[in-house]
């Protein structure tokens, strides 16, 4: 097992990723803009992040007002085509005018994609959302049947997500892969699982754990336990090895001796870095998944690439997470601090990822 | 060290892959693609993180042109006509 110690060599490579990526964030080169475009959603899944519903009390943010962000702020500074969007929610297929918004996106340049919980996708919906210039999408199936309707609190889910999943395995022209979120249900399973996405011809899949963050910080019963989430991590360097299907952990997490056995990278946090959003009352933030206290604006009072550009500085400079658990990690110049998402309402770290191995 | 020779130290240490995503700095190689109405560059030394609740990179496949009619209900911003110089970044 790799556990925490990193070896010689991997230590060498994470000092000399360390100074690349000082200029990397020096550049803040913006590649990906989440648009969260909804909070409404079919299901009201026990892990939420965002702790969506079918009535959030939030209305969707306008086509027309993220429009103008892109037209005025975006495309006069960047080169559209290198600037990938992605469709958030909420669940992005409840809105109507989905394919609406995404020709336009995709006639200014932009190339976009979605992630859906596959309820609602229907080869008639697949079909126009292609022809609106749907690049890339991700479908969320969190194990089998029994592990996937719990998480999802709907009988339907997993059956839905599985007819996504066999539409779009028939569409070579779409980037697309699974995204499960592994529980401690689902972990003597994943040997199982992977096999039957292979079975279905699914070709990528990322996984991600539990973080306590909207609903999920209320239910234990999702959390992993150290011992399982090392052996899910075996499980991704395992089955990388094999190379039967690209499989990844997600971004999220400084993993020792893991790094680069169960992701193509070393960790690095994109949040402000190279990844934006926009929000749905208009905020401007990293990932959307990160807390309030760190949203850097609003595009219904500020100037997106302003703020892009001359504020991000608690994303860009992370000398504030030397604190608490981090305060004397050794690990800190590689992680620095971790995932954006992962620090509360105070700043203070909720889960460090090195500390589970 | 300058960042070449940073980059070539990674490489002998059989992380180049690994140290990819912070490779982008150092420019931009592009060669254009046609992709679905939108041209798309095969950035090679730009790799894109896969964030969390992101989806992957868009593969460069020959796909159809969008028209460039389509019917917008109204208050819909029209796109901005390509400029001739970006603004300084």
């Amino acid at each position: 097992m790799a556990g925490r110690r990193l070896g010689l060599r991997k230590r060498l490579a994470l000092n000399i990723f360390s100074d690349l990526y000082r200029s990397t964030v020096a550049e803040h080169r913006l590649d990906t803009l989440f648009w969260e475009c909804t909070l409404r959603c079919n299901l009201s899944c026990r892990h939420c992040g965002s702790d969506c519903r079918v009535d959030p009390g939030v209305k969707d943010m306008p086509v027309a007002d993220f429009l103008r962000v892109l037209d005025e702020e975006v495309t006069p500074h960047a080169d559209p085509s290198s600037v990938l969007i992605i469709f958030s929610g909420g669940e992005v297929l409840v809105r109507d005018d989905l394919e609406f918004a995404g020709r336009e996106v995709a006639r200014r340049g932009y190339p976009w994609g979605m992630v859906t919980n596959g309820m609602a996708l229907t080869e008639q919906r697949l079909r126009g959302l292609v022809d609106a210039g749907l690049r890339s999408i991700s479908v969320s199936l969190d194990g089998f049947e029994r592990e996937h309707n719990y998480i999802r609190s709907n009988p339907l889910s997993y059956s839905k997500a599985l007819d996504a999943v066999r539409l779009l395995v028939r569409e070579p022209g779409l980037a697309f892969d699974v995204v499960t979120c592994v529980t401690g249900a689902m972990v003597p399973q994943l040997e199982a699982f992977r096999d039957m996405l292979i079975a279905e011809g699914v070709r990528s899949w990322r996984l991600f754990s539990i973080f306590p963050m909207g609903r999920a910080k209320d239910d234990p019963t999702l959390r992993l336990s150290d011992a399982q989430f090392r052996r899910m991590l075996e499980f991704i360097r395992q089955t990388r090895k094999e190379g039967r299907i690209e499989v990844s952990y997600a971004c999220e997490g400084f993993l020792g001796g893991y790094e680069t056995e169960v992701r193509d990278h070393f960790y690095q946090c994109a949040a402000g870095i190279s990844v934006a959003s926009i929000r749905v009352d208009g905020s401007i933030s990293g990932c959307t998944s990160i807390r309030a206290n760190f949203h850097q604006g609003n595009i219904y009072r500020d100037k997106f690439w302003d703020v892009w550009q001359n504020r991000f500085e608690p994303f860009r400079k992370r000398d504030w997470a030397k604190r608490g658990e981090c305060a004397d990690c050794k690990m800190f110049r590689y992680c620095l601090g971790g995932g954006m998402h992962l620090h509360d309402d105070n700043g203070d770290l909720l889960y460090c990822h090195y500390k589970r191995l | 060290m300058g960042r070449k020779f940073k980059l070539a130290l990674a490489a002998l240490l059989g992380f180049s892959a690994a140290c990819s995503s912070a490779k982008h700095s150092a420019g931009r190689s592009s060669g254009p693609q046609e992709a679905i109405g939108v041209e798309m560059r095969s950035d090679t030394t730009h790799y894109r993180i896969v964030v969390m609740y992101g989806v992957r990179p868009p593969r460069g496949t020959v796909m159809e042109t969008l028209p460039d009619s389509v019917t917008a209900p109204t208050g819909i911003p029209a796109p901005q006509a390509p400029q001739e110089e970006k603004q300084a970044e």
